[in-house]
């Protein structure tokens, strides 16, 4: 981190500029490397936990945490737009997304300013979800969903890992798949879809439907070295749902797809496929993938309704409450 | 929702009227008709129109109680979660009534050029008025280039609807550089223990470091309620208790610092860790009606309120902000939990007015006092004693 003009508006670390730790391959211990895939069937997703109304000044909001992933959403509005001359008339309301890492959340520090990766989820996560929003039903009114990433899983140790070669540090850093972050941020995309359409829920903004977020990874078996150059036909593809970052042994990731869902109209609202699947075989493998994204997205649907069912039933037995008891209704 | 005494008598247990000060009634019809029956509104209805006044009713109430319903003295219950995160070096989730904050703490290396003087970097830089202190930190033409400790805090998270997103506003800067400044004040990290040195020269005293580990402690806040001080500053204690840094040592084959994942690398903190606690003073204006909605009438007691929250905040006209300490003797440590330990007050911030009385004061300190005590506590239930000095 070359120092740069200072962060006027924050406090700042020396002038020297401070890097990353970087770790010798020799001392790290074996435990940084987890299978955590190995233990659970590839058709089946992590565990989900979600939870709505937890900030309580803001009109809606969830938390969501699977295994690492840990995020928060809260929704602002709707409210009415700023009265300036420059705003123009909005027949529908504004949605704006915002997803923002803590700088903590990965495994290299994120600074406060957005990065172009975050930046890239916010449009994502608004286009997954704007054609949810009934938003004719909000004239001149924005509605804004905040996301802030606590806790993700990423590339790992490798980023700042020094591998060691015959007593001489190898100073280029190896990675075992290059396309690692990428699939990092599909996963966190996954997760701020599912939570923000429970947070949009919590605010009682009206939607045609909630969307779920699904992941897939179709795997192949690695080769050692480059002698079979050419991927035959009778590779055997794996596809996980919900894969993990890091792919299990002896496994090559070939493609992700992330996806938002709306499993009652049976709509995608949102696509997107990285890595490379050939079309030798027709549009078979993209397919199967689709379809097993949809069911990782129809599963964490399951958790999202009883989220929002769990609120609905908060809110009713609060008004039941009140009304016994809170009767302060006056006149003199 | 009950005994909220508002203007007039009540007229029924639970059913009370708020009458605007109006003696004549606001009618146009001839004299000698049966006066309207005065403006009446819900609770929660007043408590928008009028909050101050709204307030006030509730703690002139005997015994004074808060429209939380908790007593003056009484702060709310806080919940500490540490090391929850996975990345960070050590973390703290701290949750005080709808206040909720995240604190991590990380690590990074500072490496020191041949020509540096490693003693700028040990020694915390007193800015003695945060008038002063702000022109250096922050002022157009001064170095603000910070030292090893990176306090910063986080407001741009949807944490409240009256925090706007975007750049940190006054309130995130003021809040950063009040924590910074209590790290400062009070020697929070033992500086010279985030030194790295070679370990070939290490049982020579007076080699220099080759680097430092420069931490930066983050605090997100998730939930906005009122008192965000107190929350983020033991959350930041908390994380930084919690904070373990894998054992770094410059390489000399290699010329730069390497990192071992398998042990450790201190953080010495002080012996006896410091814990702040906030208080808003509130006016109780004896007069009615109109002068009580203004608040022009005099002032004739104001009311200390422990561990406000954001509504309280608002209407407060002084905060006082008292930074304390558990003194604890090594003979202590079994009687960890004996009521009668000693503390001691190492700062104390007052803003605002003139009203509060050097006997309010006095009893504040004792409340910062107890509070203290169980911060400590909770803390020390953590198990998180390990790495104190």
């Amino acid at each position: 981190m070359a120092a740069k003009a200072p962060d006027r508006r924050r406090n700042n670390p020396p002038s020297h500029g401070t890097n990353p730790p970087v770790f010798l391959s020799t001392s790290l211990p074996s435990s940084t490397i987890k299978p955590e895939q190995a233990s659970r069937p590839p058709n089946e997703i992590r565990k989900i936990f979600l939870r709505t109304g937890l900030v309580s000044s803001v009109t809606g909001s969830s938390f969501l945490e699977i295994a690492p992933l840990k995020l928060s959403v809260s929704v602002l509005g709707p409210r009415p737009l700023p009265r300036t001359s420059t705003t123009p008339f909005a027949a529908q309301a504004i949605l704006t997304t915002e997803v923002k890492f803590a700088p903590f959340a990965s495994t290299v520090r994120r600074g406060y300013l957005r990065d172009s990766s975050e930046r890239d989820l916010g449009s994502r996560l608004y286009q997954s979800l704007v054609g949810a929003i009934r938003r004719e039903l909000y004239p001149k009114s924005r509605i804004e969903v905040v996301v802030t990433i606590l806790d993700s899983e990423d590339e790992g140790d490798e980023v700042n890992t020094v591998y060691m070669e015959e007593g001489k540090a190898a100073f280029e850093p190896t990675f075992r798949d290059a396309g690692r972050a990428e699939r990092a941020l599909g996963v966190v995309l996954a997760g701020c879809i599912t939570a923000a359409s429970a947070a949009l829920a919590d605010a009682g903004i009206e939607m045609y439907d909630l969307v779920s977020g699904g992941v897939s990874t179709v795997l192949v078996d690695q080769f050692d070295g480059k002698g079979k150059g050419k991927e035959g036909d009778s590779e055997k593809r794996l596809y996980v749902r919900d894969p993990a970052i890091a792919p299990p042994e002896g496994k090559k990731p070939l493609a992700t797809c992330v996806l938002g869902y709306m499993a009652a109209r049976d709509e995608i609202s949102e696509l997107w496929i990285l890595g490379k699947l050939g079309t030798k075989n027709g549009t078979a493998e993209m397919e199967e993938l689709v379809d097993e994204a949809i069911a990782a997205a129809r599963s964490s649907r399951g958790v999202l309704n009883e989220a929002a069912k769990e609120r609905v039933q908060f809110i009713v037995d609060k008004a039941q409450s009140t009304t016994q008891t809170d009767d302060t209704e006056m006149t003199g | 929702m009950t005994g909220t005494a508002f203007d007039s008598i009540p007229t029924d247990t639970n059913k009370y009227v708020y009458q605007m000060a109006s003696p004549a009634p606001m009618s146009l019809e001839p004299h000698g008709h049966i006066p309207k029956p005065p403006l009446t509104f819900s609770t929660s209805l007043f408590r928008h129109i009028s909050p101050t006044l709204f307030l006030q009713r509730h703690l002139l109430q005997n015994p004074p109680t808060r429209p939380n319903g908790r007593q003056p003295h009484q702060y709310r219950d806080f919940t500490l979660t540490t090391n929850s995160l996975s990345h960070a070096h050590g973390s703290a989730v701290v949750r005080t009534g709808d206040t909720a904050v995240v604190c991590g703490v990380r690590g990074e290396i500072l490496e020191l050029a041949p020509g540096d003087d490693p003693s700028r970097f040990e020694t915390y830089h007193h800015s003695s008025t945060s008038a002063v202190h702000s022109y250096g930190s922050r002022g157009s033409g001064g170095a603000s280039w910070g030292e090893l400790i990176t306090i910063n805090v986080e407001l741009s998270t949807g944490c409240s609807k009256k925090y706007p997103l975007g750049p940190p506003g006054t309130l995130a800067q003021a809040l950063s550089d009040q924590l910074r400044e209590l790290a400062v004040v009070s020697k929070l990290v033992n500086l010279s223990s985030l030194g790295i040195y070679n370990p070939e020269e290490r049982h020579d005293p007076t080699v220099k470091p080759r680097g430092y580990w420069c931490l930066y402690i983050d605090v997100l806040c998730i939930s906005l309620d009122g008192n965000l001080l107190d929350a983020a500053w033991y959350a930041i204690v908390a994380a930084l208790v919690s904070a373990k840094l894998p054992k770094a040592s410059w390489s000399q084959a290699e010329e730069r610092i390497f990192c071992d994942g398998s042990s450790h690398h201190p953080i010495l903190l002080r012996r006896s860790l410091p814990f702040v606690t906030t208080f808003a003073v509130v006016p109780i204006c004896e007069s009615t009606g109109m002068d009580a909605i203004r608040c022009s009438g005099n002032i004739s007691t104001c009311i200390v309120l422990n561990d406000p929250d954001s509504y309280e905040e608002e209407e407060a006209i002084e905060t006082l902000a008292v930074l304390s300490t558990v003194v604890c003797e090594d003979s202590d440590v079994d009687q960890i939990n004996a009521p009668s330990m000693r503390t001691r007050v190492e700062k104390i911030e007052k803003t605002g007015g003139w009203n509060l009385e050097e006997s309010q004061i006095i009893h504040c300190t004792h409340l910062a006092a107890a509070k203290t005590r169980d911060y400590d506590r909770v803390l020390l239930r953590e198990g998180l004693d390990a790495v104190q000095i």
